[in-house]
């Protein structure tokens, strides 16, 4: 499909669950899951911008778990090789020291992904649209 | 019946219910299509495997092993070239016909008889080589907005005439003949909220002369935000649509064509497809003798009404239907 600018219907913040991250019994950041919402995987290097906000107040510094590896945002850029499936989550794990409170947030997601076979000129190609935002719950 | 058309199902049919549920399977669909009486299908290696381009041993085996018991074969798989997967610089021509190597043996780890893929110009004989290496035909997609009669299919077309290619043709999607916009789609925007006026503007200026992106900044500046950006970049491409369908132009390229996508969105209770007109392709197609399969490729994700396995259903009794006239 020749389309510059996509966004499917499907959620990316699935599953409506933060989960506090322990060390030694504490709570030291907090970790969610965020799905693709395309219709095909795609290479963590086609990510293109991601932005976090928690509650309205943007978190600057995560790192993602996927495919049992775990990268740091600025090495997205790199991982031509590391694949995205379209079953298969980002965890986004924000170690900030302190975890979260049990309740509800507002978290949302702006993602924006370059689509790497549908090009319109040199180095020029389709924009997909992943953002989502979710009322999620801390249980643990 | 005295045509020589078979029917397959791409697996691609099922992406709404794929995305959307973990245990969502591969049985679940053979044993759909096994009880439809299908036994071909086309599977997209970057939606189904958990690796891409190059698949793990282990879930080709365990998809063959299925397939075997639920009496299925893949005909087709599905591939990409992925041009832009590096950050800031594009594929090299040496990279693509890499990756296009890649998808063929993953093809025929599968069984496939045809991999679907986009193939640049300038690669067509170094890809005919490997066809050839490999024994197997790889197919370029023509797929809306392109059109069966316009120069890029031609090009392809003289190409493959002056290089007498014979493992490449062509794969014309039934989506490039969609007449008008289809309700649902409409129904999708309006429930997002788009503003009505902008989208009957588009609609009634969709060939007054833009281009997508003329009509968005038009659009733009008449207050259109993200719903209206999508409405004008969907209608512009996957879901563009002719005023008349190019039946003259899929003449001229019947000759080239190897496998075709039965691409639809909405086939109503009377078994008819509500925007694109199966019945005179079909006739088409069949008059001209092509021997090959079709592919039944719902894209109904698009709008996300989770109908696909009575879609699916449907498009397959109506192509019967039509089909058993010639």
């Amino acid at each position: 499909m020749a389309t510059k600018y996509m966004r499917l219907g499907f959620k990316s913040l699935r599953n409506n669950q933060i989960s506090n991250i322990y060390s030694n019994n504490k709570k030291i950041g907090y970790s969610f899951e965020f799905y693709l919402n395309f219709y095909r995987g795609l290479h963590l290097s086609n990510i293109e911008n991601v932005e976090i906000y928690i509650n309205d107040c943007q978190v600057n510094e995560y790192s993602i778990r996927i495919n049992e590896k775990q990268f740091e945002s600025d090495e997205l850029k790199d991982l031509f090789a590391e694949f995205w499936s379209i079953k298969t989550p980002l965890i986004f794990e924000i170690i900030d020291g302190e975890g979260v409170k049990k309740g509800n947030y507002k978290v949302e997601v702006v993602l924006h992904i370059r689509c790497p076979y549908m090009q319109f000129g040199p180095n020029l190609y389709a924009n997909i649209d992943s953002s989502d935002r979710e009322i999620m719950e801390v249980k643990n | 019946m005295d045509h020589n058309i078979q029917l397959a199902v791409s697996l691609y049919s099922y992406t709404q219910q794929w995305v959307e549920r973990n245990e969502f399977s591969f049985e679940e669909m053979f044993m759909h299509l096994s009880g439809l009486g299908i036994h071909q299908v086309e599977i997209v290696g970057a939606q189904m495997f958990n690796t891409y381009p190059v698949l793990k041993q282990e879930e080709v085996d365990q998809v063959l092993r299925l397939a075997n018991d639920y009496g299925m074969s893949f005909c087709t798989y599905d591939g990409y070239t992925d041009m832009g997967k590096k950050s800031g610089i594009d594929m090299s021509t040496r990279e693509m016909l890499r990756e296009i190597e890649v998808d063929i043996q993953s093809a025929k780890r599968l069984g496939c008889q045809i991999l679907k893929t986009h193939i640049p110009l300038e690669l067509l004989k170094d890809v005919e080589k490997l066809a050839k290496l490999y024994d197997i035909r790889v197919g370029i997609e023509i797929h809306a907005p392109e059109l069966p009669g316009n120069e890029k299919t031609q090009k392809y077309i003289d190409e493959i005439q002056r290089l007498q290619i014979e493992h490449i043709g062509l794969v014309p999607d039934f989506g490039m003949f969609i007449l008008k916009p289809n309700k649902a789609l409409i129904n999708k925007y309006i429930e997002k909220g788009i503003n009505e006026e902008l989208l009957d503007f588009i609609i009634e200026n969709r060939f007054n002369g833009y281009s997508e992106t003329t009509m968005w900044e038009k659009v733009r500046d008449l207050g259109g935000s993200d719903i209206e950006k999508l409405a004008v970049s969907e209608m512009f491409g996957y879901l563009s649509w002719s005023r008349e369908a190019d039946y003259e132009g899929l003449k001229k390229i019947l000759p080239y064509c190897i496998y075709f996508h039965g691409k639809f969105y909405n086939i109503d209770e009377s078994r008819m497809e509500t925007t694109i007109p199966y019945e005179e392709l079909l006739q088409i197609i069949a008059n001209y003798g092509f021997k090959g399969i079709i592919a039944t490729e719902y894209e109904g994700h698009s709008f996300m009404l989770d109908d696909a396995m009575e879609q699916i259903e449907r498009h397959i009794e109506m192509e019967r239907e039509i089909l058993a006239r010639f």
